[in-house]
């Protein structure tokens, strides 16, 4: 994890990227590279494009985009002899000022670049937003509550779970088609 | 060539450890012109953000350099040439470090006037179309207004205009309105020159980047009193200006991103920006070089790296708190005077304070504080269209520095007081 990152507010040509990242993050055999995946629990879409719309173009509001340079594999450079560094999205996150509070989501990392400090470095960068550019108080975010690994991923960066429960939208093809009846989301909160 | 930086490496005012309490009259003790007087008064310089006064390593760097290595740069290959283009080059690298930025992305210019027309001529003009628009700020300085009405005039594109709230910040929520498809640029001042607004880059640059839309910002007012770290900001262009941040008149410079300044033609032809010419045509330097064609300010240039330094001896944090406590001590202080006003009362703001006071002429206020030493700007500030916003004619500005004293605000204060009666 040597080269650097960069990171950049998304645009709306960014849309079909960032679906295509963040469902390669959780649904379909292409997850399961990664330990983010959620192929077991759901299918169909992560992300609806009318919602990404909306959040890439309102105010306090944005999906940070990670980038960063890398040689492409060899053999598949340009021209023989000749590398350039191509600049890849590696990971994504969606942060925002909802209602006085910072609200983080939409979090992908390349399920094949998993594991390296990526995802450390865009949730830091998403904090650094909503605590100094938009002066807010507290992060907080939505996860389901029976991915424990990922919880304690979160809960190692300070955030704590606040017993608040949220149902789980079944019915609504937006957040995609869950395989079970269980599924339920909790709160989680970190003091910026 | 050390000797030309004259480099100072112990922190500037402070007696033994970086903890102790800066000893600002140590550090004012660096600047020769404040122990001056002025019409049999010791000098009260408040005029900081129309130039700022020069520290003794400043003036040192530029006349060793003309005393000792004078010779063109990146031309001869004599001792003396090498020794110039060494002093001048490490004065961009002083300078890119102070700005967090890459060298080969620093364009080394006269300053903001000329580093905004260069982004106006090179990057605007190329690709800004008839139906296109420019947004730009009330709170401008001429500086960054004329050059994109040229922009708009040759192409057909529109201006429009982010307005205030009465504090004189920036109404964010108006300016997000104003970012539509059809705005390309997004031009703006880092810190206003007459109302000492900080507006928030970051906020400001992600939402134009949103949008696609490219950011230009004038941190002529930003850099010489706060840490500015243009790689966090998040915008397009950053421009400067060396004369305002302890260097010499004459020097500045402009940031861009690699990737634009590598799509932008010269702005200037002549030597030093190419790489080959033939009279069937000619190979462009690249960036930064491709922009500064001529012989640049060498000296000039040379001690601006040394003002950057200097200014990083003392730390452009404490620089900042130490303005913040100066600008309180002296809007609580103006505030007591009758019948003066504050235009500018923003959350955030930088030490400059224009003001106006009833039933007097900003000229005549400041024509009679000269006699008392006292040295303020009156007029417009090169911002017509803010002060028309304002409705007044013209105002009184003080603009403080770290080299100011409270002793010195007291003294204002005391003048102020004293030709109020006067015209009253």
């Amino acid at each position: 994890m040597t080269a650097t990152l960069h990171f950049r507010p998304a645009t709306l040509d960014d849309r079909d990227a960032i679906i295509a990242l963040v469902t390669s993050a959780y649904r379909g055999d292409a997850s399961r590279a990664g330990w983010t995946t959620e192929a077991d629990l759901l299918d169909g879409p992560r992300v609806a494009p009318e919602v990404l719309e909306h959040d890439l173009t309102r105010p306090r509001s944005v999906v940070v985009i990670a980038e960063r340079d890398e040689l492409p594999e060899a053999g598949a450079a340009p021209e023989p002899g000749v590398l350039i560094a191509l600049r890849r999205m590696v990971a994504c996150a969606h942060v925002c000022d909802d209602a006085g509070a910072g609200y983080f989501g939409m979090f992908a990392v390349d399920p094949t670049r998993q594991g390296g400090g990526l995802g450390d470095a865009v949730l830091r960068e998403c904090e650094r937003i909503a605590r100094d550019d938009w002066r807010l108080p507290v992060m907080r975010m939505t996860v389901i509550d029976v991915r424990d690994e990922l919880i304690a991923w979160y809960e190692r960066r300070g955030y704590r779970r606040t017993g608040i429960k949220k149902p789980f939208p079944y019915g609504d093809a937006r957040f995609g088609d869950p395989k079970r009846d269980d599924l339920r989301f909790e709160v989680l909160e970190k003091a910026l | 060539m050390s000797s030309v930086r004259t480099a100072m490496n112990a922190p500037i005012g402070s007696a033994t450890s970086a903890d102790a309490p800066i000893d600002w009259d140590s550090v004012r003790a660096h600047f020769p012109l404040l122990e001056r007087t002025v019409h049999g008064k010791p000098l009260v310089y408040l005029d900081s953000a129309n130039t700022g006064q020069k520290p003794q390593a400043v003036i040192d760097a530029v006349s060793e350099f003309s005393a000792r290595h004078n010779a063109n740069v990146s031309r001869a290959v004599h001792a003396l040439g090498s020794e110039a283009t060494e002093a001048y080059e490490g004065a961009r690298s002083t300078l890119a470090r102070f700005l967090n930025v890459r060298r080969d992305e620093l364009v080394l210019c006269s300053g903001t006037t000329f580093a905004l027309n260069l982004v106006a001529y090179s990057w605007a003009l190329p690709r800004v179309k008839a139906g296109d628009a420019i947004v730009l700020t009330r709170m401008e300085h001429h500086a960054n207004i004329v050059p994109w009405q040229l922009v708009a005039e040759r192409t057909g594109a529109t201006i429009k205009v982010a307005e205030l709230t009465p504090e004189g910040e920036l109404d964010l929520d108006g300016l997000w309105k104003l970012l539509t498809p059809e705005v390309k640029l997004l031009a703006f001042a880092h810190v206003s020159n007459v109302l000492g607004t900080v507006n928030p880059v970051r906020e400001i640059c992600r939402e134009a980047a949103k949008r696609g839309i490219v950011t230009v910002v004038d941190g002529s007012q930003a850099v010489p009193h706060r840490p500015v770290d243009i790689a966090a900001l998040g915008c397009d262009f950053y421009a400067f200006t060396g004369h305002k941040m302890c260097g010499p008149t004459g020097t500045g410079g402009l940031w861009g991103r690699r990737e634009l300044l590598a799509q932008m033609p010269p702005f200037l032809g002549g030597g030093e920006m190419i790489k080959e010419v033939r009279f069937e045509g000619t190979v462009f330097n690249d960036p930064p070089m491709r922009f500064e064609a001529g012989t640049p300010n060498i000296s000039g240039h040379i001690g601006l790296g040394a003002a950057a330094e200097w200014l990083s001896n003392v730390g452009m944090a404490t620089i900042e708190a130490r303005e913040q406590q100066l600008l309180d001590y002296a809007t609580t202080a103006l505030t007591g005077i009758d019948g003066l006003r504050i235009f500018g009362t923003a959350r955030e703001k930088a030490a400059v304070i224009s003001f106006a006071i009833d039933g007097t002429h900003a000229h005549d206020l400041a024509t009679l504080l000269d006699l008392e030493g006292i040295a303020v700007r009156s007029g417009q500030h090169c911002a017509h269209p803010l002060l028309a916003w304002f409705g007044v004619s013209a105002t009184c500005r003080a603009s403080l520095a770290f080299y100011n004293t409270e002793a010195e605000i007291d003294a204002l204060v005391t003048a102020l007081r004293k030709v109020r009666k006067l015209l009253a």
